[in-house]
């Protein structure tokens, strides 16, 4: 056989050499795995013998043996039944591709059970990577962690905003809404768990708004965020300003309308969360009561039920010097970041980008994501800005990241979120660097470990666009760009499993469970616990241990699980 | 499934089933090549290290512990085999393909009849060609070949794409041998 091809084949002669097609590298793979017995010396025998182990078999177990082979020779011949159903028409092929993909499907849920044994042995056998760089360090933790942290370092804070500081005024108040069904879900399954598709379908989309208010408590509309696309369902802008209480009352109100609030079982409650960071230090005594009968008061309206739970936290010294917008700002990242990033290390970025990731993230916050989604976009954003703050090492020359990325490409089909309808489009958003910022929780079902080249080629792009505050600021524009043409993308964006579906909308809940309670001696709805104020509203001596109004519990309703 | 296996017949070895010898090599015997060739960079001598490591797994089974990683044990038995034999040669653990290359080929083939892994042979660099042959016969995973030949991802991947581009480039151009080669083979 000749063969002209060098082995130091040099870029150019390799760039003129064509392109190998998947179809083309499945035909050379299987070509060299059917030789492989040819390749791999068989070595068995003379290790048996070595081993002294006995390979001869007696007379008594051959005919054995061969008695069994006779038995199974039919299984070599045609399947007559199968030969007749064809000829008869009466043959349905459908019923095998169902087979296979039943199959296929329980081969791929396999695998999220078994554990990845073979990543464990590369990892237990001591062999290392050499280049090997860790990309990322945590500089997670919540409030308490990072106020910790405060005290070992001094930060210099030099916003140019600060002539309307609002130090000791300003109130920060995230609540969040989430529906029964997936407040019981969670006690038995993660929220990456498969829907049961036996059992009716639990409402996992939690709407969350996020608000300032100044030194009265009252929510101007211009500092009023929705916190996801949920959200942005229901009411995504207020006209006029409003008491913070009353707001919530109002939201709340408008949950119920859109079925977020659910009355399917008197033994779920729903779950209503208030979290504010505060410089004002007598907020919750001044203000605990109000938020408590604005949010039992609405309740009893809509005859719903739910756990009720206020925490407030005290942030004088954090916020001191900031201006209202900056700890509006400061704090909008804090509650997207799923309180992983905390608030001193925010307080390190610049303003611009502070205020483009704000954009970012306000953009994606009225995009038609899955909840899924929007979680792995803020985890990959949060990956970003530990590599921003931490100057990471570019893990790839620009040449094997492209060689990364094509390989990625050519292989889409097997990225967990792609299907047949969207691979076209996947396969082109896949040329766009910023597509790539997915963090790792949501890799689904990863057939051929493309997920794993798609998170090294995050990490690269992540690196690459971190080194300064320049990159940084082109590759939150760029992903900036992605999220305003995200809701017309449905689909195309990361879900995990390809099967799940954004927030259908108010009109897909109500009528299921949002429009009245079902079973008979429901009461008369109203929060079922929470966290009482100092002497509480109905006083030590109300005779009820868990705080409970007196008037909100329903006397026939069956006590919580 | 097959860790499954491998762990069912280690146990069933560990309790006194020397026939578990035999499943434990058909499970793993490409996976043990393909490791070990790269360490030693010699056809003839992986074929004696391969021995040797189920050799050792049988005498040694006392020593695995039921419910760790089988695979994990049995490879690090592979790599110490891989080791004892160089130092015995005076050998040290090279990952620099550079140099040493066999008149025909990356490797001394002996007379096996594989018209791919002997064109892949003659045309790739021996990086190229054990990063094609851990992926497609030893079954691991790019990420796995850059732990183990200490190379980045991005190499490797890069690495294999040009090995596949060669090789493709190469059958194109010995076509009618290798279609001769092929059927000769398979019929």
């Amino acid at each position: 056989m000749k063969s002209k091809q060098s082995l130091n084949t040099t870029d150019e002669e390799l760039s003129s050499l064509e392109e190998v097609t998947e179809q083309e590298e499945k035909k050379i793979l299987s070509s060299l795995r059917s030789e492989a017995y040819q390749f791999v010396p068989d070595k068995l025998l003379s290790i048996l013998k070595e081993c002294g182990i006995c390979t001869e078999i007696s007379p008594a177990d051959e005919k054995l043996v061969l008695d069994s082979f006779k038995l199974d020779e039919a299984s070599f011949q045609k399947d007559a039944l199968l030969e007749i159903k064809k000829e008869t028409g009466t043959y349905v092929p459908e019923l095998d591709k169902e087979t296979q993909k039943t199959q296929k499907r329980i081969r791929k849920e396999g695998r999220r059970i078994v554990p990845d044994v073979e990543r464990a042995v590369m990892a237990e056998s001591g062999i290392k990577r050499r280049n090997r760089k860790p990309l990322f360090f945590g500089i997670g933790g919540g409030v308490l962690g990072l106020a910790a942290a405060a005290t070992a370092v001094v930060l210099v804070i030099n916003f140019a905003n600060n002539a309307s500081s609002t130090t000791g005024t300003a109130s920060y108040i995230s609540f969040t809404v989430t529906p029964a069904s997936y407040s019981a879900s969670k006690n038995v399954a993660s929220y990456y768990s498969i829907t049961d598709e036996n059992s009716a379908p639990i409402n996992r989309n939690t709407p969350t708004w996020n608000f300032l208010s100044d030194k009265d408590n009252i929510v101007s509309k211009s500092h009023f965020r929705t916190g996801n696309y949920s959200a942005s369902l229901i009411t995504e802008s207020i006209t006029d300003d409003v008491a913070a209480p009353s707001l919530v009352k109002s939201l709340l109100k408008s949950c119920y309308s859109a079925g977020y609030l659910e009355t399917r079982s008197a033994s779920q409650y729903n779950n209503v969360n208030i979290q504010v960071f505060t410089t004002d230090p007598n907020y919750k005594s001044n203000y605990y009561e109000s938020y408590f009968n604005s949010v039992d008061e609405a309740l009893k309206e809509t005859l719903v039920y739910a756990n009720f739970a206020i925490t407030v936290t005290d942030m004088s010294s954090e916020y001191s010097g900031l201006s209202t917008d900056m700890v509006g700002k400061i704090n909008n990242l804090y509650f997207n970041f799923d309180e992983k990033v905390n608030i001193d290390t925010l307080k390190q970025l610049s303003e611009p980008i502070i205020d483009s990731l704000n954009e970012l993230l306000a953009n994606y916050n009225r995009a038609k994501l899955t909840p899924r989604a929007e979680h792995a976009l803020k985890d990959a954003l949060r990956m970003s800005l530990e590599a921003y703050l931490n100057k990471v090492e570019i893990p790839y020359t620009e040449e094997e990241a492209a060689a990364l990325k094509e390989s990625i490409i050519a292989k889409a089909g097997s990225l967990p979120w792609v299907n047949e309808g969207n691979l076209e489009k996947v396969s082109a958003s896949l040329e766009n660097d910023a597509y790539y910022m997915i963090g790792d929780k949501i890799a689904g079902f990863d057939d051929d470990g493309v997920f794993e080249l798609f998170a090294d080629y995050r990490n690269y792009v992540i690196a690459k666009n971190t080194v300064n505050e320049e990159t940084y600021l082109s590759l939150l524009g760029d992903l900036n760009e992605l999220a305003k043409s995200a809701r017309e993308m449905t689909g195309i964006f990361a879900d995990g499993y390809n099967n799940e579906k954004p927030d259908q909308g108010p009109e897909s809940h109500i009528g299921q469970r949002g429009d009245g309670p079902k079973e008979e001696g429901w009461g008369h709805g109203g929060i079922h616990e929470g966290e009482m104020p100092p002497d509480g509203p109905y006083g030590d001596d109300s005779g009820h241990p868990d705080g409970e109004p007196p008037s909100s519990k329903p006397s026939d309703s069956p006590e919580p699980k | 499934m097959e860790d499954e296996k491998l762990e069912q017949a280690m146990c069933a070895l560990k309790a006194g089933d020397g026939n578990a010898l035999g499943e434990i090599y058909n499970l793993t015997s490409k996976k043990v090549f393909t490791f070990v060739l790269p360490l030693l960079r010699d056809y003839q001598l992986a074929e004696d290290v391969m021995q040797d490591t189920y050799v050792t797994c049988y005498k040694s089974i006392n020593t695995y512990k039921e419910g760790t990683n089988p695979k994990n044990w049995l490879l690090t038995i592979a790599k110490n085999s891989a080791i004892s034999e160089l130092k015995k040669r005076n050998r040290e653990i090279s990952y620099d393909f550079s140099d040493d290359r066999h008149p025909d080929g990356v490797y001394y083939l002996g007379d096996i009849e594989s018209p791919t892994i002997t064109l892949a042979n003659k045309v790739l660099s021996e990086e190229e060609f054990n990063i094609v042959m851990m992926y497609a016969i030893g079954d691991y995973k790019h990420r796995e070949i850059a732990d183990i030949l200490h190379l980045p991802l991005g190499t490797v991947t890069w690495k294999y794409a040009n090995a596949l581009k060669k090789l493709k480039a190469a059958i194109e151009e010995n076509q009618t041998e290798y279609e001769k080669q092929t059927k000769l083979k398979y019929n």
